[in-house]
């Protein structure tokens, strides 16, 4: 082990490249502050960065440094990490009570302090396989937080758990960081997992880092297709970049419509490009185009389903366009028949290159 | 605590069967078929080295065996190293049948007890999760610990069922040895009336079994 130069992380990640449990990592950097959660949402990328900060799998190139140390080269048992496997891994021969002090150097009283903050004393004589889904995340993070970790990795440990619960857990989480301090690093593939729970969001593709953020940035300014798409539905159009004033352009649509959207990369005239716009940030009117304004298009009703916090309506704007969802709040009485007509913000639509969508 | 109770009562009653096996006249151990030509084979055998030869086997089961096992569980695949650790148990007989030295003895019942071992161990950790090996990593237990906290307790009664097994094969093994490599005939004589003996009990339990399952396949609902 070998000390970094002074660093605000409590982890840190430099240009990490390598394979690990079969997940490619391509160039990965990021660092997690103490008192922090970062999510990296994605498939694949996520749990192998996770791995390669527990020591469960050598990058060939970058560094890993976990409390100004560089860990390249250290085992796993040296690294004094927490870690809260995605199938939370409980050892089936140990109680809750055991659970907790399974670590080395883990006291009995710190076992127990351990258990009351999770509000598991009342469960320390139980076996785990007889408890409920959320109580057993609580025991995989009782047994993890034993030994006072200074970074807590979470392996999607939510996932199993149902929702009701899972904010619960999230509220749990949060509240460990911002009274012990403890920096989390978390990996998920599902949207729901992270938002709610995370100072920031790394999405990841390919394995690759394409953003870290807080949600509000990823949600409206994504550099990526990709990354639009990892917060929530998003529809995404394939179209031809015509021209463009400022950073707004023109794109024709396949099937021959024209919309705006805000260049986020380099589009020229002429080239393909694919336009994002959320569900949600999509005027619907009856009536003609002309009605809601300039940049309004005429379009079909397919289906409108009730979805309860919103009415998700299906649109075709022609015949060989592709087809739009449009979210909108509560219960929408909408008309089956007659002339409807879309709209959106030109800088709520976001046109990408092909490639990095 | 109740666990660790048992697993050391079951060590001591294994560690008395084979002094058992040693201090006891020949003839007590094989008292149930008291004879001339048993308490011979009785003699020779404790005199031949089975009862060290069955410790030896019991030993490797436990130790090399079950290290073995952990080995054929990490690789998560049975390759090269699998087939010759496992070759002994295709034909012990043939390995062990007609050594007279007593090293060659004790190096075949070995070999024998750690195939058993192996073979016991591995099943017996074929239902471990292996996330359980990183957790313990990760919460600063070294590979040993982790054997000795985590994976040993899990796999253990597989474990014993190796030692178990490779005590009885130890035994039967030897039987045979000293009934091939013995001086007189008389050994002959006396394995062939006792096969005899065996298989019209086996037949006789398969026969109430047939007649047991009969009735109740017959029996109205």
């Amino acid at each position: 082990m070998r000390q970094t130069q002074s660093s605000p992380f409590a982890a840190s990640l430099a240009r990490v490249r390598g394979v690990v449990d079969g997940a490619a990592l391509v160039d990965v950097s990021l660092g997690v502050a103490r008192g922090e959660i970062v999510t990296l949402l994605g498939t694949g990328g996520p749990g192998a960065v996770l791995a390669v900060l527990a020591g469960f799998g050598r990058v060939a190139q970058g560094e890993v440094a976990v409390g100004g140390m560089v860990l390249n080269r250290t085992p796993p048992y040296r690294r004094g990490l927490g870690v809260v496997p995605r199938r939370l891994a409980l050892f089936p021969h140990l109680d809750v009570a055991e659970h907790a002090r399974f670590a080395p150097g883990v006291t009995p009283a710190r076992g127990e302090a351990v258990l009351q903050r999770l509000g598991l004393a009342a469960f320390a004589g139980r076996m785990p396989r007889a408890l409920s889904p959320e109580l057993q995340v609580r025991v995989a993070l009782a047994r993890a937080l034993g030994p006072a970790p200074a970074l807590l990795l979470l392996d999607d440990p939510l996932a199993s758990v149902p929702a009701p619960q899972r904010a619960t857990l999230k509220a749990l989480l949060r509240a460990l960081c911002a009274e012990d301090g403890i920096a989390m690093l978390h990996a998920t593939d599902d949207p729901a997992s992270a938002v709610g729970l995370s100072d920031r969001i790394g999405v990841m593709q390919s394995g690759r880092l394409l953003q870290i953020d807080d949600v509000r940035t990823l949600y409206e300014r994504p550099v990526a297709a990709a990354v639009a798409g990892a917060l929530g539905p998003v529809n995404r159009l394939a179209g031809t970049k015509l021209d463009q004033e400022d950073d707004i352009a023109r794109i024709r649509l396949a099937g021959g419509v024209t919309v705006s959207a805000r260049c986020i990369d380099v589009i020229a005239d002429g080239a393909a490009c694919v336009v994002t716009i959320r569900p949600e940030r999509i005027a619907v009117a009856a009536g003609a185009p002309e009605e809601l304004g300039e940049g309004a298009m005429a379009a079909r009703l397919i289906e409108a389903l009730f979805e309860g916090k919103h009415t998700r309506l299906r649109f075709a704007l022609g015949a060989a366009a592709p087809e739009i969802v449009v979210f909108r709040p509560g219960a929408l009485a909408v008309p089956r028949a007659g002339a409807m007509s879309l709209a959106w913000q030109p800088h709520h639509a976001l046109a990408f290159l092909p490639e990095a969508a | 605590m109740v666990r660790g109770v048992i697993l050391a009562a079951w060590l001591l009653a294994m560690a008395a069967f084979q002094l058992a096996m040693v201090a006891l006249p020949a003839g007590m151990i094989l008292a149930a078929r008291p004879g001339l030509a048993v308490t011979a084979l009785g003699e020779m055998l404790v005199s031949d080295g089975a009862p060290l030869a069955a410790l030896v086997a019991v030993v490797a089961a436990l130790g090399p065996g079950t290290l073995a096992a952990l080995a054929l569980w990490r690789r998560q695949r049975l390759g090269l190293a699998a087939g010759l650790l496992l070759a002994p148990l295709v034909m012990p007989v043939a390995l062990l049948g007609g050594s007279s030295d007593l090293a060659v003895m004790l190096a075949g019942h070995a070999s024998v007890g750690l195939a058993i071992g192996a073979v016991c161990g591995f099943i017996g950790l074929g239902g471990v999760d292996r996330g359980l090996l990183r957790v313990a990593a990760s919460c600063g237990l070294s590979p040993v610990r982790t054997w000795l906290r985590v994976l040993l307790p899990l796999v253990a009664p597989g474990v014993l069922a190796g030692m178990v097994l490779a005590n009885v094969a130890s035994v039967a093994l030897s039987v045979v040895s000293v009934a091939l490599v013995a001086p007189r005939p008389l050994m002959a004589v006396v394995m062939v009336p006792t096969a005899s003996v065996t298989a019209v009990l086996g037949a006789a339990l398969v026969l109430c079994a047939a007649v047991a399952a009969a009735l109740a396949l017959l029996r109205r609902p």
